[in-house]
């Protein structure tokens, strides 16, 4: 009963989202007047910022549980450690600040109703509990119910053709991703199961898809000469665990549903997706990724992840080039950063630089998060009764009419390009440095490459905002909510530009001398994985 | 030789083979048939066949649960629905990607092909442990080549088959591991509700009736 207790503190940021969740559900069906309504956006950003705070506290130990090193909770398949906390405060940020974009524009389209609020609570309580789960079991679920909360998110305009379009699209080819995901876990549990024979049928309780013992098998089977990644079982199931994350992650030969989702789903709606679908996927990538830390023969994973990462940043980028409406245009540009983002995830699986490529991710997702959102809420921010302005040629010279917002847009879009005095600038030098210190020279040097030709488009833009001469006159902008959240993130962008040591980073240069300021668990291998009682593989077994 | 086929061809794989097959020919026929009542009677046999494959695991409860609960209530359901809405055969949408359907029944079938390969040689021996008599099984592993055999000790795995716990696969078993807080599937069980919440939510309000603030 403790351990049930202590587990459920150590998940209580996710938890409580939920709860709030339900809390919103109810007060939005009773309070029918709009004068009401106006409390449900407030009362969601509250509950997120007490989630975050929870999950912080929840995040550096058990309270008089000294002795209780970060550990796994309900029978091994959760587990709260700094990366998860980090991951866990980016989605309540990411929902924040979408929650406090959303209202002027859902009461436009007269959707304003309590269940947007809830379903992205619920959204992000699965993304966190992704980020948490050490256990694919618990990784599918929790994908699930983020992927069923932003299919619904998705057609919440329902009387628009397109936000309908959007949620078909992204309902069926998302169900079909996530029936890979359980097949490829399946699979995993069979040849891990097999691997670990010699226990899997005296000692029920034992789940073969846990990221430890995933972790050990790899190990053990490698030591005692079959090793698990010539089993094509095991190979099999990686590779279906990878489509099935790739899709929600948007990498590239999955990201075919990406434009036109983003561009029919309520622009608010986009914004999460674009963050929080990102955040869960990169969460269940990192894990599995340090699955394969300490053992050999992962080249197979590795060359999968760059032939992946390779082909999402030259494709999101290339596309991105050609889009006119600006929507189509984020999303493309949110495909290739999937791309920056896996060579990060890519550098993570190499023992020399795991932790460092870890903590880069870390920050790369928080200066996405916020640079994206960013973005989105200027849109909102923008848009006036009727429609946004969602052509690229109508944001020409909007800085002469709107120029607080011209420079807000300007920000988040440089950051997004990756010029200095942003936070963008310092994500991309991150990952980029954590993939040529673990070895992986020739796709930091691609990623370079093409992250120039990315400053194209959005460079364009810019372009447009300022030189050109304004034909539209922006009249009545919404403001609002959304206009708060847009200066909030681009100011944030900015701090983490210029002080990207102030949260978070890893040091630049040389080697880390100071004891890191994220301890993670399962980058250092051996020393907290193999406490819970290792599995032993006896080598006499297969005689 | 044959007494090597014999032993391979004993009665719960010939079972297996029936409903296998019987499996995969009712999940193409309610994919293909164009009316959707035909599609979802096939449905129903499908989840039948696969009930029997469960069986055929020790899954008892799993396969009784699989007919009450979803070839009984979810399918009745589903007619239900598509009674409701009189939905007749569909009318052929003109297709704008017409090379789009050969090359996707092709990569399926690859994909299908890829994967019974991968699993087919994976697995150490299609005949059931439990069912063979001794000298049957020695035969059957003997006549593996040795390649298969020597990623997979099949002795070692049988021997560990008929080590298996008496509870498997009765309410009892499954009770006892699914509602246990020490064993890990107690939390995702718990937290699946969560997603059928979610689900509730979401049909309530895409199908639901207009509030009165929409109609305003």
């Amino acid at each position: 009963m403790n351990d049930t207790l202590q587990g459920i503190w150590a998940i209580s940021g996710p938890l409580f989202v939920a709860i709030m969740g339900m809390v919103v559900l109810v007060i939005g069906l009773g309070e029918t007047s709009p004068a009401g309504r106006r409390f449900l956006p407030l009362g969601t950003i509250l509950g997120l910022v007490a989630a975050g705070i929870l999950t912080l506290v929840s995040s550096r130990g058990i309270p008089n549980m000294p002795d209780v090193t970060p550990a796994r909770f309900f029978g091994q398949g959760m587990l709260m450690d700094d990366v998860g906390g980090w991951f866990c405060v980016t989605l309540c940020l990411a929902a924040a600040l979408t929650a406090g974009m959303a209202p002027a524009y859902l009461e436009e389209k007269r959707i304003n109703n309590g269940e947007f609020y809830a379903l992205l609570l619920f959204a992000t309580c699965g993304a966190m509990l992704m980020a948490l789960a050490n256990d694919l079991i618990n990784v599918f679920v929790g994908l699930e119910i983020l992927s069923v909360s932003l299919y619904i998110l998705c057609g919440f305009s329902r009387r628009e053709l397109r936000s309908e379009e959007a949620a078909v699209k992204y309902f069926l080819l998302g169900a079909f991703a996530s029936a890979f995901f359980v097949f490829g876990s399946a699979l995993i549990y069979g040849a891990v199961g097999i691997a670990n024979r010699a226990i899997s049928l005296q000692q029920e309780n034992v789940s073969f898809t846990n990221f430890d013992i995933i972790s050990e098998a790899l190990q053990n089977s490698a030591r005692s000469g079959m090793p698990l990644m010539s089993s094509p079982l095991f190979v099999t199931g990686i590779a279906l665990i990878v489509v099935g994350l790739g899709f929600k992650a948007s990498l590239v030969p999955f990201h075919s549903y990406a434009p036109d989702v983003y561009e029919g789903a309520p622009t608010p709606v986009t914004a999460f997706m674009s963050a929080g679908a990102k955040l869960g996927a990169f969460a269940a990538f990192l894990r599995l990724s340090h699955a394969f830390l300490a053992s050999d023969g992962a080249e197979p994973y590795r060359l999968v992840l760059w032939t992946l990462a390779a082909a999402t940043m030259l494709v999101g980028n290339v596309l991105a080039m050609r889009q006119t409406n600006i929507k189509r245009m984020l999303a493309c540009s949110s495909i290739a950063h999937a791309g920056y983002l896996l060579v990060g995830i890519l550098a993570s699986s190499h023992g020399s630089a795991s932790l460092y490529a870890t903590q880069s991710v870390l920050f790369y997702l928080l200066a996405y998060t916020l640079m994206n959102l960013g973005a989105f809420a200027v849109i909102i921010w923008l848009g006036r009764n009727g429609g946004d302005y969602l052509d690229i040629r109508d944001y020409a010279g909007l800085a002469k009419k709107q120029p607080l917002a011209a420079l807000t847009l300007t920000i988040c879009l440089l950051s997004l390009a990756g010029i200095p005095p942003t936070a963008g600038f310092f994500g991309k030098l991150y990952l980029f440095m954590a993939a040529i210190r673990s070895g992986e020279v020739s796709i930091a040097v691609i990623g370079l490459v093409i992250s120039a030709i990315g400053l194209f488009y959005y460079l364009n833009l810019i372009m447009q905002m300022y030189l050109r001469e304004p034909h539209l006159e922006f009249e009545e902008p919404r403001e609002g909510g959304a206009k708060r959240a847009a200066i909030l993130a681009a100011i944030l962008t900015i701090i983490l530009g210029v002080a990207p040591n102030l949260l978070v980073s890893p040091s630049p240069a040389g080697e880390m001398n100071a004891p890191p300021p994220v301890p993670m668990l399962k980058t250092r291998p051996g020393e907290n994985t193999l406490e819970r009682g290792s599995l032993p593989i006896e080598p006499n077994a297969n005689r | 030789m044959p007494e090597s086929l014999a032993g391979f061809l004993s009665i719960p794989v010939l079972l297996f083979l029936i409903f296998a097959l019987g499996a995969v020919s009712t999940a193409v026929s309610c994919v293909l048939t164009p009316n959707p009542v035909r599609s979802a009677l096939f449905l129903v046999l499908n989840l039948f066949c696969v009930a029997i494959l469960y069986l055929l695991l020790n899954a008892y409860f799993l396969a009784v649960v699989q007919v009450i609960v979803y070839a009984g209530a979810i399918m009745v359901l589903f007619l239900f629905v598509i009674m409701l809405l009189n939905l007749g055969s569909p009318e052929r949408i003109p297709d704008q990607m017409k090379w789009q359907q050969p090359v996707a029944v092709g990569a399926g079938i690859l994909l299908a092909a890829m994967l019974t390969v991968t699993i087919a040689s994976s697995v150490p021996s299609f005949a059931p442990a439990t069912s063979l008599p001794q000298t049957a099984r020695r035969t059957t592993l003997d006549a593996r080549e040795p390649g298969a055999s020597q990623t997979m000790d099949n002795s070692a795995i049988l021997d560990d088959i008929a080590r298996r716990p008496e509870t498997m696969g009765t309410p009892y078993g499954i009770g006892k591991n699914l509602y246990n807080p020490d064993k890990p599937w107690l939390f995702p069980f718990e937290m699946v509700s969560f997603l059928l919440l979610v689900a509730v939510i979401g049909s309530v309000s895409l199908a639901g009736r207009q509030t009165s603030e929409e109609k305003a």
